[in-house]
């Protein structure tokens, strides 16, 4: 009796537990995507890792924090708004692809009226005074809303993590932004290759300064560098695709 | 008539759990939100020493986390092949390294505000926080998710910043150490960081 007994307490003991940690599997099971990432260049993608993290503390972290020792904190933000309209078009465009209609017109006010009172997107009154979010959108995302799938993971020079869909999103955004001059076009703002990369500096400059620290913090909670950027870009792009 | 009766006490079962669900998610918003204004008044509170305002905080917030399901998860099916000395050894240096990488962000904290959007009981025994981080040119969506634990009580067992889940990445990593090394390894790495 006593035996029989002690059998059933073992078996509840283990059932208990057993039911406490698998309550959690439809969340995290060992065949979760993170762990089955296709990642043919996995040899490469770690070396540019390296030397992307080499660059961005010696090379734009120096220049980054020179930047802030100049302008104050709402210079920074006056000139980080200003890029952002710059390229909402970009936005526009991507929401309207997504068929994200209530956003496209969203963006397109904001647009509007921070190019006009916001005096050429330097302050953000579409957001102060009118209450309109921003909803930046790539073309990446917008591949990805149609149902392409992230294809391989590759990291980039300069840019960073990336995958074959967000590539291609990259490049025909950039393509298609009249502010990059890739061949004379009627639309082009810009007249040199020069200045193009100037604007795309100075942007990604202004929007490294909004993210000051975030990087050399980020990157304390990684034990193995590369896997580490691969895996929180993965989830953060199929978070924003799936908004 | 008894089919009416038994409606009626359904209706009244029914009625009263979903009300019973919301004050529940309701009462732990609340909850958080008080956590995160003490947190917030700390961060701002400079006649404090670093160590004393860091030391309050934990205090403040490590109450809300389940620290040892956190750990276990982390693990995986590793977990269960490790024996209870293991396990605990673990658990100790993992919770460390939570609570600093906790502290790290907030470090980075300037004129930031956190906003609370909305609790919500997404299963008998879980329940999401959604809130904000926001400053003058950024959002960032935190998403609190809690568990209910033996004793009733709700406790965060991982936390999403836009969409990026602090224990998926941690899970990730620690398999493929476990899988070139060891749990010493692990824990050797983790120490020394």
């Amino acid at each position: 009796m006593k035996a029989i007994f002690t059998l059933f307490f073992v078996f509840f003991i283990v059932l208990v537990q057993a039911s406490d940690i698998s309550s959690f599997d439809d969340e995290f099971n060992d065949n979760e995507p993170a762990v089955t990432i296709v990642d043919p260049f996995s040899s490469y993608n770690r070396v540019m890792t390296k030397v992307n993290d080499y660059l961005y503390i010696n090379a734009l972290e120096p220049v980054v924090n020179g930047y802030a020792q100049i302008f104050s904190r709402e210079v920074r933000s006056s000139l980080h708004n200003f890029f952002n309209n710059l390229y909402s078009p970009i936005s526009i465009v991507n929401n309207l692809l997504q068929f994200q209609i209530a956003d496209a017109t969203e963006e397109i006010g904001r647009f509007i009226l921070n190019s006009t009172i916001g005096i050429g997107g330097l302050f953000d009154p579409a957001k102060v005074s009118f209450n309109l979010e921003t909803h930046t959108e790539d073309f990446g995302q917008t591949l990805g809303v149609w149902g392409i799938g992230s294809g391989f993971h590759i990291v980039l020079p300069f840019f960073g993590p990336s995958n074959l869909r967000d590539s291609l999103g990259l490049f025909t955004d950039y393509y298609i932004n009249p502010l990059n001059r890739i061949e004379a076009r009627s639309y082009n703002i810009i007249d040199t290759n020069l200045e193009s990369f100037g604007i795309g500096a100075a942007k990604s400059l202004s929007t490294a300064s909004q993210h000051k620290g975030e990087y050399a913090s980020m990157k304390k909670d990684a034990i193995d560098l590369y896997p580490f950027l691969r895996d929180i870009y993965e989830q953060h792009r199929n978070k924003v695709i799936g908004e | 008539m008894i089919v009416k009766f038994f409606r009626v006490v359904v209706s009244v079962i029914l009625v009263s759990s979903t009300l019973f669900a919301y004050d529940e998610a309701q009462e732990l918003r609340l909850k958080v939100q008080g956590k995160i204004s003490t947190v917030m008044t700390l961060l701002k509170d400079n006649e404090l020493k670093k160590e004393q305002r860091e030391h309050k905080i934990l205090s403040e917030i490590e109450v809300l986390f389940d620290y040892e399901l956190i750990s276990r998860l982390a693990l995986g099916k590793e977990w269960k092949k490790l024996n209870s000395k293991k396990q605990d050894e673990f658990t100790d240096v993992f919770t460390r390294k939570l609570k600093e990488s906790y502290l790290e962000k907030l470090r980075l904290f300037n004129d930031e505000e956190v906003i609370f959007k909305s609790s919500e009981k997404t299963k008998e025994d879980r329940m999401q926080i959604l809130s904000y981080i926001i400053n003058k040119t950024d959002k960032k969506e935190v998403l609190y998710k809690f568990h209910k634990s033996k004793d009733g009580s709700w406790l965060i067992y991982d936390l999403e910043i836009e969409g990026i889940s602090i224990l998926r990445t941690y899970r990730t990593q620690f398999a493929t150490e476990l899988k070139k090394g060891n749990i010493d390894t692990l824990l050797e790495k983790l120490n020394a960081q």
